[in-house]
């Protein structure tokens, strides 16, 4: 069935003025699957874009689409759909023109071209905007001619790169909705590009979080949010960023505890590794306020609070930084003295050659 | 200075595109004030405006009560750092930083001594050397940022300056200008359409749509007590939903509209036929069980996980809303879903006039 | 490669080869011709190089004097104007095209620069400029004849440059607006706002970057002025003499015109223009704002 393709991405590489801009990509999308690449600028992931469409020739490695190796396809030939950056819908034509460009372009006869034209106008509820004008259009009507103009050539998967990095934060929001609703009606496998990482978190199965040319980490987001695998991963995903503490770990490895420069021993889970870890990671989510009495609270003073409307992000004093907490709006007061308490359930050891690990409560489960 | 008040400013560009539409507001000195609106809004027109290169249609600008409105830009002393950079492709990172300081006839020695301060503050000084083609996008905006900040002017205006960065270096500049502007005591104004930008650094913003001035405010007033739909759906994220609904005659009960299900209102005055009401994402209760008189029956669409928080796309009859709750809340797309709308995080919201209804208090 | 592929490709080729045949010939037959003796200026089947090369004709271009010896070996007379000096033609035309292209360059940078900063005459202003300039300046000649001979511009240094740089300020004021736009406004809005003037923000941060712009349509201007012949017919009767005038001036009346006398004029008369030209291309470079500035 079309739009239900997988694509599997073996040994991808790619270099430009001898940088590696992709250096061994694997990847392997499942059919149906909404999966995003996500990364900075620059760490390879519009050459990756490229590459998979056919824009670009890689340097070595495999594209498989749906089964079939596409490596020397001609992008028209691979049976992809890109969405661009800008929709880049055509102002002087109609909707409807907009829609049945592709297929004029491959040579569909009329009857068939308006066939298709009214059955992906129906899907995405294009019906009343087929008549007006591409210049006409708000986003999110741009956002949904420009998907159907792809999608009604019937490709096999929908790519899309960095679609939304152009709005308002307001408009992405409904433009997300739009999208999952898409993908959901028609089962489409979707890969999407981005560096947004909450639009990432919101919208996928999984996500593939991409620097300086590899892949570090393929997860779902909770995986990725809860379990990063790598120092860069733990600082892109999540914002307020990952708090980032120095550390002293005591004690016996398969029982040991962590200290820290406010703490006193906070009891983890068995640590695996060798080595001191450089740095214990927490997220502001994970810091809370606690009854002064609790065993291992912290006394601490709140230095500055950012309202942020629905949540307010508490800095307080630690060591010779701040450190962020989330909290209710008005929980907390600027200069009041808090008690905090870190959840060890949460807590991440960055290792010296930047892995993580999770090492979790006493008595977790072997990672 | 001390005050930054603008009068009435209207501009209207040739095609008749109304970029400012009578606005008024005023600045303190040491306030960070930001102009916050969708692209297109005419934030850009505003600052250029208060700098002088481009005159006004009606209108005054007055800085430290001194009418500037006709005034060269050289006079009014204030500072722009423009949203697409311009940083002069010929010269140096510090010739580039260096050059209102040179304008204004400072010698080379203090001018070395300055420009390695601010240089230092965004941490570019090891770039200084090179042309501004070698620089990442990051690299530039802070040497942009530096120049701004290089010749202390009375008042600092940047126009999006974060808006065309990666999220994540977005993150680490907000934090640098935030305590840029605690530790100098600048005034500054700040353009944006990030709302999450505008309510983290400001003291006061003010909303700015299609020319005009929607709101000002702190960013708890404009949060909590938004004036008009166009704040309420802006700020926040995920926005203000608002379901459309009849009041009854006592203005006690809530008809949703388009279905018989009725929800208790907040205490407002008198309310009119037509009105939506307005409740943020995390005040909705949402349940397994029927709650009390506020509370609906709905079903989840889609849920967000977002890690540190679930965004819940629900659906109340016809009418899509969105609910934020915690990462382990048992509630799913299957089984039963009750919605809360509490009487007290109710916004009542006229839709003749698109205006908030005062709460009765 | 398929059959058909062969086929095509050998296609483009030739007519790659056919359009260069068809743009170096005349520059061929000019330089040929230069060197050729009197019986193979004109013959029939054509000399493609001379068989007896011979600097004749470049003689009579730079010692008049030479021109007699000529007359005296072929028969009939020689119009008076072949003894006239290349080198009188060669001053004339720097002076002219040199203070006309700077005239038309300066005056242009200023219009350029108010189109594109200040929207003066609306947004298709130095278009409408331009196509008051397609019409051919034959339909102008004569009231440009009366109007000069009124104003006492005739076969004048001061006419003449009028003349040209009001024929080219159309072209110049059409090339430099789309340097000026390349140049974001807001560069000079930093300098503005930091201090300058407009006209020192202008003069220290637009103008060099516009250089190399303004140094290419200088060389276009001055192209056209140098080999402009009609208005030089014309609106001049002897005491003014272009280079293109001096090549016609090359005609006898037995004889008919003296092409090889005339090619040789021709073939040293580029050579200013080359000069020109190889002076300043250090000059046109390319993509200087890129990466300072983002779209």
């Amino acid at each position: 069935m079309t739009g239900q393709a997988g694509l599997e991405l073996r040994g991808l590489r790619k270099s430009f003025d001898g940088t590696r801009a992709v250096d061994g990509v694997d990847l392997a999308v499942a059919p149906g699957e909404f999966l995003s690449i996500l990364g900075p600028s620059g760490c390879g992931k519009s050459t990756l874009l490229s590459m998979i469409t056919g824009l670009t020739t890689q340097d070595g490695g495999d594209i498989i689409v749906d089964g079939r190796v596409v490596n020397d396809l001609a992008p028209q030939e691979r049976r992809l759909g890109l969405v661009f950056q800008d929709y880049a819908v055509f102002s002087r034509l109609s909707v409807r023109q907009n829609l049945a460009f592709g297929l004029k372009a491959r040579g569909m006869k009329q009857a068939e071209r308006e066939m298709r034209v009214a059955a992906i106008a129906m899907q995405l509820d294009l019906e009343a905007l087929l008549p007006r004008s591409g210049a006409t259009l708000n986003m999110s009507e741009m956002q949904r001619v420009a998907i159907a103009r792809v999608l009604v050539t019937e490709p096999d998967i929908l790519l899309l790169d960095e679609p939304m990095s152009n709005l308002d934060a307001s408009v992405r929001m409904s433009l997300r909705t739009e999208l999952k609703h898409i993908q959901a009606s028609l089962n489409q496998t979707i890969l999407y590009v981005t560096h947004d990482q909450a639009e990432a978190m919101a919208m996928s199965d999984r996500i593939a979080v991409m620097n300086a040319g590899r892949i570090l980490q393929l997860g779902s987001p909770e995986d990725i949010y809860r379990r990063p695998s790598s120092r860069f991963v733990a600082e892109f995903i999540g914002d307020p960023p990952m708090n980032l503490l120095a550390c002293e770990l005591r004690g016996d490895r398969s029982d040991g505890s962590v200290v820290t420069a406010l703490h006193g021993p906070i009891a983890v889970g068995p640590c695996r590794f060798e080595g001191a870890p450089s740095r214990l990671g927490i997220r502001p989510h994970d810091v809370r306020l606690a009854h002064d009495d609790s065993p291992q609270a912290a006394r601490t003073r709140v230095v500055y609070i950012e309202n942020i409307g629905a949540e307010h992000i508490a800095y307080v004093e630690y060591g010779d930084g701040l450190l962020a907490m989330a909290t209710r709006p008005d929980q907390v007061r600027e200069g009041e003295t808090v008690s905090i308490v870190l959840d060890p359930k949460a807590l991440h050891f960055i290792l010296a050659d930047d892995t993580v690990v999770q090492p979790g409560a006493p008595g977790a489960q072997h990672g | 200075m001390d005050r930054l008040t603008i009068r009435n400013l209207s501009k209207t560009f040739p095609g008749n595109v109304r970029a400012l539409d009578d606005v008024s507001f005023s600045v303190a000195k040491g306030e960070f004030f930001s102009v916050l609106g969708p692209t297109n809004a005419g934030k850009s027109t505003l600052l250029k405006l208060i700098a002088g290169l481009i005159g006004v249609d009606a209108g005054r600008v007055l800085i430290d009560d001194a009418d500037m409105t006709q005034a060269e830009p050289r006079l009014r002393r204030v500072s722009l750092l423009f949203q697409n950079i311009a940083l002069f492709p010929t010269l140096s990172g510090f010739d580039n930083i260096a050059y209102p300081l040179r304008l204004a006839g400072v010698d080379e020695a203090a001018i070395r001594v300055r420009v390695a301060e601010v240089a230092a503050t965004v941490n570019v000084g090891h770039l200084l050397g090179r042309l501004p083609r070698t620089y990442s996008g990051g690299e530039q905006q802070r040497v942009a940022i530096s120049r701004a900040l290089a010749h202390r002017s009375r008042l600092l205006m940047l126009d999006e300056p974060l808006t065309n960065l990666d999220a994540r270096l977005r993150i680490g500049l907000r934090r640098q200008f935030r305590s840029l502007h605690r530790d100098s005591g600048q005034t500054i104004v700040y353009v944006t359409h990030d709302q999450v930008e505008a309510m983290s650094l400001s003291d006061r913003i003010l909303i700015f749509n299609e020319g005009r001035v929607e709101q000002i405010g702190t960013p708890r007033e404009v949060y909590h007590s938004p004036a008009t739909r166009f704040v309420a759906e802006f700020i926040g994220t995920p926005p203000m939903n608002m379901i459309d609904c009849v009041p009854s005659a006592d203005s006690r009960m809530l008809t949703i509209a388009g279905s018989n299900l009725s929800v208790q209102a907040g205490s407002f005055a008198a309310l009119p036929d037509r009105v939506a009401v307005g409740i943020r994402p995390e005040d909705v209760a949402v349940s397994r069980h029927a709650g009390d008189a506020t509370s609906l029956p709905g079903s989840v669409v889609w849920i967000e996980r977002l890690g540190s928080r679930n965004v819940l796309d629900f659906r109340i009859g016809s009418h899509a809303a969105r609910a934020v709750v915690p990462v382990d809340h048992p509630v799913d797309t299957t089984g039963p879903a009750w919605f809360g709308l509490p009487a007290a995080r109710q916004h009542m919201l006229d839709r003749v006039t698109d205006r908030f209804v005062q709460r009765q208090e | 490669m398929s059959k058909t592929n062969i086929w095509v490709t050998g296609l483009k080729r030739s007519a790659v080869v056919v359009a260069m045949l068809i743009s170096f010939f005349p520059i061929f037959w000019l330089i040929s011709t230069s060197f050729k003796p009197y019986e193979e200026w004109a013959s029939w089947p054509p000399v493609w190089v001379s068989e007896r090369p011979t600097l004749q004709n470049f003689r009579i271009v730079f010692f008049p004097e030479a021109a007699g010896e000529f007359a005296a070996a072929e028969q009939g007379s020689l119009d008076y104007k072949v003894s006239g000096s290349a080198w009188k033609a060669f001053a004339d035309s720097t002076i002219i095209s040199s203070v006309a292209t700077l005239l038309s360059v300066v005056f242009g940078t200023l219009a350029a620069y108010s189109i594109s900063r200040f929207g003066t005459g609306g947004p298709n202003y130095s278009f409408q400029f331009l196509t008051v300039r397609m019409m051919p300046p034959i339909a102008v000649v004569v009231p440009m004849v009366a109007l000069f001979a009124v104003l006492r511009l005739s076969d004048t240094y001061s006419g003449m440059i009028l003349a040209y740089t009001a024929f080219t300020l159309p072209f110049s004021i059409w090339m430099i607006r789309s340097f000026i736009e390349d140049i974001p406004s807001e560069l000079e809005g930093v300098a503005m706002v930091h201090g300058a003037s407009r006209l020192r923000a202008f003069l220290t941060v637009t103008l060099p970057l516009v250089k190399g712009g303004l140094l290419s349509t200088a060389l276009f201007i001055f192209i056209l002025n140098w080999s402009e012949f009609l208005f030089a017919l014309v609106l001049t009767s002897g005491k003014i003499v272009t280079v293109t005038l001096q090549v016609a001036n090359y005609v006898s009346a037995s004889s008919g015109k003296l092409y090889g006398v005339q090619a040789a004029m021709g073939t040293v008369s580029t050579i200013p223009v080359i000069l020109f030209g190889y002076l300043i291309q250090r000059h046109l470079v390319r993509g200087l704002t890129f990466g300072a500035v983002k779209r």
